[in-house]
């Protein structure tokens, strides 16, 4: 979802966020509760409005707030702000879904790297592998001859 | 400036006129100087390098002074429009920049968008307003973004629930890693001997 982010200080951004667990999430640090009656649609121009424009949806937020902002009403305030309670629906819906992962042994990122680790020393094993054999031939045959004088 | 703008080009200058006048000039040069090198490959093969080079230069200058000639003669101004009482649209629309001063216009309009002063008119109502959603401060009643991110939070429990493989699968998956790394030092003294002999 395209987020169209106010800061206090007077600087915006759109930014596009990531949908998880009831909340759409910009980073670690910055998250806001999904709600469907704050979503509008954001029209984007293309080449500086010569091509026709891009219409997408799009929700209105101000920095530091949790609630989506509701452009229509009042100084643009959601009548229903979200509460510390709501809170708990959406750590619960999130705990549920670690808990899938986990339960589907889906690997952490340490572990991806400790699985790429390996693969890429079989891989480089692989490769010595073949780099060594045409050197090795010579030894092999000098070896055969000297010992059993094939 | 218009009351309901829904459009995204509201500077209607066409496509060829958008571009300085220098900049034409310039172009018109390197278009005669492509199609003389053009038109001397008749008589000189070679001359179709110089041609070529020419034409993709006069290509890639024309578009690059056409985007610095927009960007210096247009400005982009976004609008909150109702679309009815219970949804609205954003509008991101290029405007003349002769019609929109940043010396002369409402400062209270601008917003300092991706880097760079923007004007944001909400057109909601009859007369269009400065957009200012930080007009009733942040309530310490209700949760914050970082408060909401926080929900999304959930790497201890994970660690907690993860149980550890038991048995010799952890030890035998170590050893093929070992042994991997160890098996390639070896083949690599091997080659280098071997090199050098």
């Amino acid at each position: 979802m395209k987020l169209f982010r106010f800061f206090e200080d007077r600087t915006g951004y759109l930014t596009k966020s990531k949908y998880e667990s009831g909340v759409y999430q910009v980073h670690e640090h910055e998250g806001y509760a999904v709600d469907p009656g704050s979503v509008g649609m954001f029209v984007k121009s293309r080449l500086f409005g010569y091509r026709k424009p891009k219409k997408e949806h799009c929700v209105t937020v101000r920095v530091g707030d949790g609630t989506p902002l509701y452009p229509l009403q009042k100084n643009y305030l959601a009548s229903k702000p979200l509460l510390f309670s709501d809170l708990k629906k959406m750590d619960n819906a999130s705990f549920i879904k670690s808990q899938l992962d986990v339960e589907k042994n889906v690997a952490n990122p340490s572990e991806r790297i400790g699985i790429l680790l390996t693969y890429g020393a079989l891989a480089f094993a692989c490769i010595f592998t073949v780099l060594l054999i045409p050197k090795i031939i010579p030894y092999v045959q000098s070896a055969l001859e000297g010992n059993f004088g094939l | 400036m218009k009351n309901e703008i829904n459009i995204t080009n509201n500077h209607n200058i066409k496509v060829h006129k958008l571009i300085d006048k220098e900049y034409l000039i310039l172009i018109g040069i390197n278009l005669f100087s492509f199609l003389l090198f053009l038109f001397l490959t008749i008589f000189i093969p070679g001359f179709i390098l110089f041609a070529l080079f020419m034409g993709f230069g006069t290509i890639v200058f024309s578009i690059f002074s056409w985007l610095y000639s927009a960007r210096k003669k247009l400005k982009k101004v976004y609008y909150l429009n109702k679309a009815n009482d219970n949804n609205y649209y954003w509008v991101e629309v290029w405007h003349k920049k002769d019609d929109i001063d940043e010396n002369t216009i409402d400062p209270s309009l601008l917003w300092n968008i991706q880097g760079k002063l923007t004007p944001v008119i909400d057109n909601t109502d009859k007369n269009p307003k400065p957009f200012n959603p930080h007009l009733e401060p942040i309530s310490h009643y209700n949760p914050s973004s970082i408060d909401v991110a926080r929900t999304l939070e959930h790497s201890a429990s994970s660690r907690m629930l993860k149980v550890k493989e038991k048995g010799v699968k952890e030890q035998l998956k170590l050893l093929i890693v070992v042994g991997a790394f160890l098996g390639m030092g070896y083949l690599c003294i091997v080659l280098l001997e071997s090199t050098g002999s």
